[in-house]
């Protein structure tokens, strides 16, 4: 019973989403990649764009990603080895 | 239909959907979840996908592809580490607990 | 609990492996790669090292590792605010770009964070094989 009603639900959900589609695959690059390609070498200085990004760009992502892992970290032990019989 | 990267990622993120909502086992939830991420980095991957372009490492005048969904899509593979890494040791600490990995033998949870 | 035959195996790629993955870390600003990428197959290593060899008492160093890796990351965001005015600033000068020294603080973020995931993933995998053996 909840498996149907569950399929039935994803369909309509799927049905919805792709029948307003209106995604072009391998059209032009943005506004924000021609300024990453164009001003990126000379603003960071390192030639690997996703690195420089990562690094420079969007630090901010990185430091809460480092966050999380930390949180998760904290999270396993706190379950696995809570319990010292 | 088209087969790009765009629809199956899509595709994929649905199927994982009815199989986190439809499903009763925790393993089969949690590879719902793995299955969501792993169509999310397809979806946001090909968004970037620029017709004959390389990876952004720039050298020489090539056409590159957009290196912004990349970077997310590293930070989403991390997280999905860290979130699967706790949903399975929550399944284990289930198990002991319980004997069962069905959600719903678990009704004095 | 492991046989000869993998024993003797892991002895040959380990070094390979560490080399591998140091070697991704540092030349992340250049090549494919980064800190996570290169820090995960240095997790991986210690993996694989705890599942031929036995645990040792070693995760209090690795957990030592991290906070070095966190406290460097946080150092260089906090020095830029002093060298550069903002908080993550790219304040050490840029070099020519594509050689190993280029890119400012990048090279030096990539090592703490590739220092702090290996630190990461090794203890997450400690701290679920130590439990199952224990268990046992």
């Amino acid at each position: 019973m909840k498996a149907k009603i569950g399929f039935i639900i994803v369909l309509i959900l799927g049905i919805l989403i792709f029948s307003n589609l209106k995604l072009k695959f391998g059209n032009d690059v943005g506004i924000t990649a021609e300024m990453y390609i164009e001003k990126g070498v000379s603003e960071t200085g390192a030639v690997n764009l996703v690195s420089s990004i990562l690094a420079d760009y969007r630090v901010y992502d990185t430091l809460g990603e480092t966050i999380i892992l930390f949180i998760a970290i904290l999270g396993v032990s706190m379950i696995l080895k809570g319990d010292k019989k | 239909m088209i087969l790009n990267g765009i629809n199956i990622g899509i595709l994929l993120i649905i199927i994982g959907l009815y199989g986190m909502v439809a499903k009763k086992h925790i393993f089969k939830i949690i590879f719902g979840l793995i299955i969501i991420s792993t169509g999310l980095v397809l979806f946001f991957v090909s968004l970037g996908y620029v017709d004959s372009g390389v990876a952004p490492i720039i050298s020489g005048n090539n056409i590159y592809v957009d290196p912004l969904p990349h970077t997310l899509m590293l930070t989403t593979i991390v997280v999905e580490v860290c979130t699967t890494s706790l949903a399975l040791v929550l399944a284990l600490k289930i198990y002991e607990k319980y004997k069962t990995l069905d959600i719903e033998m678990l009704e004095d949870l | 609990m492991s046989s000869r035959i993998v024993e003797t195996a892991t002895n040959i790629v380990i070094p390979f492996m560490i080399l591998f993955g140091i070697y991704i870390i540092i030349n992340g600003h250049l090549t494919p790669g980064g800190g996570f990428q290169g820090g995960v197959i240095l997790g991986s290593c210690a993996l694989l090292i705890y599942m031929v060899f036995g645990i040792k008492k070693h995760v209090k160093y690795f957990s030592i590792f991290e906070n070095i890796g966190a406290l460097v990351f946080l150092f260089i965001g906090l020095s830029g605010i002093i060298l550069g005015g903002f908080l993550f600033s790219n304040f050490i000068a840029k070099g020519t770009p594509g050689t190993i020294i280029s890119g400012g603080t990048i090279p030096l973020i990539n090592i703490a964070i590739g220092l702090k995931v290996a630190a990461g993933f090794a203890i997450l995998f400690f701290i679920v094989l130590e439990y199952i053996e224990r268990r046992n």
